[in-house]
């Protein structure tokens, strides 16, 4: 696979999933000033679905275009962490000033902060299963396995945090975390 | 003694004494029932029923207009009493409105100031005070404030509640803690198990009045209506705002709130769960018409907050908007209530109850309690209100919601953030009812901004305000 310039394998891919999540949360945020019932739910749902795609499963599309650009592994973990790093620092923006710093740290935790990276990395795990995959197929290269030692610490890893994080839409995690809150802070 | 029976029973009895005797039955009928309370100043003292639910906002009522939701029981509290339409919550949150209705006091005085700061069993509730009045007392329903387990309140004779989830407790098969004791309850709704113990408890028979705080789990998260009523209103056009849409709960931090799900599907369930409320309240009241204590009974209906449905892009409360603050807020009292029907547009507060209660049993209102009693407004709709209060609410970690405080007039509000993290806001509320223009900036703003910090700045000192930085 031919290894094509920094921007092209590293950047492209960030940028293109980073901006869809731009254009999608601004177009959402816009999509409530929109008065036409109609246009103000085609506005939502296509905005959503772009802002869920970009910030949740980003990973999946910025990781195949890495790949094939020939981005090396770490820089493709970076590609897919970019835009769940940036989606959690807008979050956290929110929380500046209100609470204690140790508080603030602890928010890092909580599942939805921590849960996103968590998913990128099982969607980048998932998504270089099809991207050796398809890459044999081209190629013929055998030597390349579709579960190297990287991919499968990868895989493991993300799915196994993300089920902890996650699992029942959070809330089990969610309790054991407020525990520890109270615990720490109170 | 024998002089003295003869002179009873032997007595001839004249026309006067005849006339005297049917003049005073005649008196003491036209004085009605309570003859010694009027005579010796005491009130009567009527059956106390509080029924208070959680996030129900105060226009989820059919008398308050809905477009769909149809509540006659509740309806009917309003129609044959009274209907706070400007009643308020001082904090926009379970447990300290909840401790707030139950001390007369603001959350920063009683000390529960988010739902992870515990209550202080020195606090002193309505109830325990109801009880040295020689009320029989229960407390059923909704605890949920902060602690290990359940308090040991003083002035109970019952105490059914639950600790599931936090205490937050579940809509189905709830473990119920009865009197210390925890019972399972499997196949039981919650709305109607609580109901169950509170007519037990209403049924007994007993020398002196009662006091029963029915508190629900319902209308809360998860909204889960009862079997019969669920998909009650899968077809009906929901008349959210325009700004609202149904993935508001996955956008701008509202899954820190933990309520992962599309908020159409949500209101719906809300809905509906609103209806299972009204029917429970209605076997309440028909227990009541048949016992026929109905008129003697003081019934009073609250919600703890109020809540988003996407209005300024929101779910949950907390925040100072009218949609999270307002409450619906009924009371029947017959014996106080000159007209039935009445919808009073002084503001009441959930602060207010307490010294309501005790005012209207004829009890000393405690100095530490803030509210303020509404039974002149009971009486008369032209009873004076409060100018002015001030709304208070502390930083509940995780929520990225911060410090705010506000004073709310009969037509303004003016809101400050902790730190001024968000900008100062001055809404209208005559002009603009939905608070979608912040005036703050305009000339009149600046005026008017001005006077109500000082409101602000008053009320605060006035009631001993300090804040907490988290909870």
């Amino acid at each position: 696979m031919a290894r094509q310039s920094f921007s092209r394998r590293v950047v492209f891919p960030i940028v293109v999933v980073m901006s869809t999540m731009v254009i999608s949360i601004n177009a959402y945020d816009l999509s409530r000033s929109i008065e036409n019932r109609s246009a103000h739910a085609l506005m939502v749902h296509l905005s959503i679905i772009l802002m869920f795609a970009s910030i949740w499963l980003g990973a999946l599309f910025a990781n195949t275009i890495a790949f094939f650009r020939g981005a090396s592994f770490s820089e493709r973990l970076i590609v897919c962490l970019a835009t769940p790093v940036i989606w959690c620092a807008k979050t956290l923006y929110h929380y500046v000033g209100i609470y204690s710093t140790g508080e603030f740290f602890f928010l890092f935790l909580h599942h939805y902060i921590i849960g996103c990276p968590v998913v990128a990395i099982l969607c980048m795990g998932l998504s270089e299963i099809w991207c050796r995959k398809i890459y044999r197929q081209k190629t013929g290269d055998t030597s390349v396995r579709i579960f190297s030692l990287n991919n499968t610490i990868i895989l493991i890893t993300g799915l196994s945090l993300a089920t902890f994080f996650l699992w029942n839409g959070g809330h089990d995690y969610y309790y054991l975390y407020m525990d520890m809150y109270s615990y720490i802070f109170l | 003694m024998n002089e003295s029976k003869e002179s009873i029973f032997n007595r001839r009895i004249t026309r006067r004494d005849a006339l005297m005797t049917a003049g005073s039955a005649a008196l003491a009928g036209m004085m009605g029932p309570h003859l010694t309370s009027r005579v010796f100043g005491k009130p009567f003292q009527p059956n106390i029923i509080f029924i208070l639910t959680d996030d129900h906002r105060w226009d989820a009522l059919s008398c308050m207009g809905h477009p769909f939701i149809e509540t006659p029981n509740l309806d009917r509290i309003a129609g044959e009493g009274i209907l706070f339409e400007n009643a308020f919550v001082t904090t926009s949150l379970c447990s300290p409105s909840r401790a707030s209705f139950l001390t007369g006091q603001y959350a920063h005085t009683h000390g529960v100031v988010t739902n992870h700061t515990p209550w202080n069993n020195r606090n002193i509730t309505f109830i325990e005070l109801l009880k040295k009045a020689g009320y029989d007392t229960a407390f059923i329903g909704k605890w949920h404030m902060p602690g290990k387990g359940l308090p040991r309140l003083r002035g109970l004779d019952h105490f059914i509640s639950f600790t599931k989830e936090g205490g937050q407790g579940i809509y189905y098969d709830c473990p119920l803690i009865i009197d210390g004791v925890e019972t399972e309850r499997k196949g039981k709704y919650i709305t109607e198990d609580l109901t169950d113990f509170a007519l037990k408890f209403i049924e007994r028979k007993r020398r002196n009045p009662f006091c029963l705080y029915l508190s629900h789990k319902a209308v809360h998260f998860g909204f889960r209506p009862p079997k019969h009523l669920n998909h009650l209103y899968d077809n009906v056009d929901l008349k959210l705002p325009p700004e609202s849409d149904t993935w508001i709960t996955y956008t701008n931090n509202h899954p820190f709130v933990g309520a992962l799900l599309p908020m159409n599907f949500m209101y719906r369930n809300y809905c509906e769960t609103v209806v299972s409320v009204d029917e429970q309240v209605g076997r309440i009241l028909s227990r009541l018409d048949e016992m026929g204590i109905m008129d003697d009974t003081l019934i009073i209906y609250a919600g703890d907050n109020g809540h988003f449905w996407g209005e300024h892009g929101l779910y949950d409360k907390r925040l100072a908007y009218e949609e999270s603050i307002r409450i619906p807020f009924l009371m029947r009292y017959p014996r106080l209530t000159r007209n039935p029907g009445m919808r009073a547009q002084q503001m009441a507060l959930n602060i207010d109850l307490a010294p309501t209660l005790l005012d209207i049993i004829g009890t000393r209102i405690p100095t530490h309690m803030q509210g303020k009693s509404l039974k002149p407004i009971l009486q008369s709709s032209h009873a004076p209100g409060r100018r002015s209060w001030l709304y208070e609410h502390f930083p509940v970690f995780p929520i990225h919601i911060p410090g705010i405080t506000a004073v709310r007039t009969d037509s303004y509000k003016y809101i400050e953030y902790q730190k001024d993290i968000r900008p100062k806001e001055l809404f209208d509320l005559k002009a603009d009812p939905r608070e979608k223009k912040n005036i703050i900036k305009t000339q009149k703003g600046i005026q008017l901004a001005k006077e109500l910090k000082e409101e602000m700045e008053k009320l605060k000192r006035k009631t001993g305000y300090k804040f907490f930085t988290h909870g």
